[in-house]
């Protein structure tokens, strides 16, 4: 236990540790628009320990068995008519597949021509 | 009694109901409208058409409607306008302008998406319409929504030029002005049409809307003396209007209501937001999207939803894309302005700045006929011209200084 008042470079080193030991956990929340939740029970978030896109697929997959289909091409990339965004910004301009999530991140699937339900008013 | 059969996803073929929906529930992609042509052909004979109104419903029933239009009845056939000084000035042979920048009622070609969208929404039962907008579709959703009695919120980007934000937000609709550029616009407009029971023009009406875009394609064909352009150019921002213009002619083939030749798609862009243009020289039709930069922000999509599609129009039809600067737009305005005696808005500048482009290039040839989409007025972006323009100087109301500021400037320029 460190002492309170300890100097920033000790924490900063405490920390470091932590992290190398995997006792500092990253956590993303997937946010899922109405289209989507069919999919998933009608679950409208989805936490995870992804670290990146192609982990996060894996990991909604195991959840919700066949999802993957719906928002993968055959090669493992997004759907074509599927956008991600990252903390509200295009996750193409954030690097795509090589983004790596920070703990914190709000994720969300939209896609790209949204709207609309099959029942009519 | 409508022609329209049902929706039809463009990627995997899955049809649907004709209901507000725009994208397939499978695949995400756009689904469009699928008409009994058979039908249509067996129906309609051509020349039946002359006797009909001089506007866009003309071509009734290769649109979705069930009825008759509730808003925009006079929307459309526009004029078709030989352009023989700006020909010389591009070196071209046979040019026409397609001059959408007189449509009834708000001057732009969204009065034809739009007209069309919400005739849908009353058919739907929807009492409140929306859109988001760079501008022309706000002012065509803001006025048609008057007319026919909804109330509508549009939704902009906060920096759009005030000429219309002012423009839109006369005719009482909710203008909601959003700190971010289009894209992130358009997000919102998607989480909203999912919570609201809103007809969300572009978003959960968009398999309608764009049908509207095709009546520029048969226009252009019936005005030519029901004959298809050798080559068309055509802005882009969302890409749906160059798919759209696509499809009328291929309609218009498979009904043997003209001559089944190729046309040349070729779309126009701003450089400083040109997805589709930089896919379409890459040679593939998939995106990469961009940040905006231009003064053309009527086209400053740069996550175009129709992107896709738009590449391959261009690319099946032996077509190419184009992109111009900021400054080349502004040239553009003026060479229409000055060679046509017509204003243009910085989207039709983009067009003739890219035809220009395109000439120079030798991908535009005199010996062939071509069409330029002009789609909205220049009263709308005067901002993007301002200060280019030649400043005329304030004289006293004497001959004398009229005679030394003004006829000595003309006598030099002669």
């Amino acid at each position: 236990m460190l002492e309170k008042g300890a100097p920033d470079s000790v924490l900063l080193a405490a920390h470091r540790a932590a992290l190398q030991i995997g006792e500092v956990h990253l956590s993303i929340n997937l946010r899922i628009p109405p289209p989507l939740r069919k999919f998933t029970e009608g679950r409208d978030s989805f936490a995870s320990t992804a670290g990146n896109l192609a982990e996060l697929f894996d990991a909604l997959e195991k959840e919700f068995p066949g999802i993957k289909k719906n928002l993968c091409q055959a090669d493992g990339s997004p759907q074509r008519f599927v956008n991600i965004y990252v903390n509200d910004e295009d996750i193409r301009f954030l690097g795509g597949a090589g983004y790596r999530f920070h703990d914190g991140d709000e994720v969300l699937l939209v896609p790209a021509i949204a709207g609309g339900c099959a029942s009519t008013l | 009694m409508t022609y329209a059969l049902h929706l039809k996803c463009r990627e995997c073929a899955r049809t649907y109901e004709l209901e507000p929906l725009a994208a397939c529930s499978d695949c995400w992609a756009p689904l469009e409208v699928v008409y009994d042509y058979g039908r249509i052909w067996s129906d309609v004979r051509r020349q039946d058409l002359a006797a009909r109104p001089a506007t866009m419903w003309r071509y009734r029933e290769l649109l979705p409607l069930k009825g008759d239009p509730w808003v925009g009845r006079f929307t459309g056939f526009t004029p078709l306008v030989p352009a023989p000084r700006l020909a010389r000035a591009l070196g071209l042979g046979e040019l026409y302008l397609k001059n959408d920048a007189v449509n009834h009622p708000t001057l732009s070609f969204k009065d034809r998406v739009v007209a069309v969208a919400l005739s849908k929404a009353h058919e739907f039962g929807f009492e409140t319409v929306g859109c988001s907008s760079t501008g022309n579709l706000a002012n065509a959703v803001a006025s048609q929504a008057a007319a026919g009695g909804f109330h509508a919120y549009v939704f902009v980007p906060a920096d759009l030029e005030n000429e219309k934000i002012v423009a839109t937000e006369v005719y009482g609709a909710r203008v909601v002005k959003i700190s971010g550029n289009y894209d992130q616009v358009n997000r919102l407009c998607s989480e909203i049409a999912e919570k609201y029971p809103w007809g969300i023009v572009n978003v959960n009406l968009r398999s309608y809307y764009s049908e509207g875009s095709k009546t520029l394609g048969f226009e252009v064909a019936e005005q030519l003396g029901w004959r298809l352009p050798q080559n068309i150019v055509i802005p882009m921002a969302g890409g749906s209007l160059i798919t759209k213009v696509q499809k009328a002619f291929d309609e218009l083939k498979q009904l043997g209501w003209v001559e089944p030749r190729p046309t040349r798609f070729f779309g126009a862009q701003a450089t400083g937001c040109s997805p589709i243009t930089t896919a379409a020289k890459r040679g593939t039709p998939e995106i990469e999207p961009q940040k905006p930069h231009t003064i053309a922000k009527s086209l400053a999509i740069g996550n175009p939803a129709d992107g896709y599609h738009a590449v391959k129009a261009i690319l099946a039809s032996g077509g190419a894309g184009e992109d111009v600067t900021d400054e080349e737009i502004v040239e553009g305005i003026r060479l229409l302005a000055e060679t046509e005696g017509l204003f243009t808005e910085t989207a039709g500048g983009v067009t003739v700045a890219v035809a220009r482009k395109l000439a120079r290039a030798g991908s535009l040839r005199a010996d062939e006929s071509t069409v330029l989409a002009i789609t909205g007025n220049g009263l709308k972006t005067i901002g993007a011209v301002s200060g280019a323009a030649q400043e005329s100087a304030v004289i006293r109301p004497k001959l004398a200084e009229f005679e030394e500021h003004y006829l000595s400037v003309e006598h030099a320029h002669a």
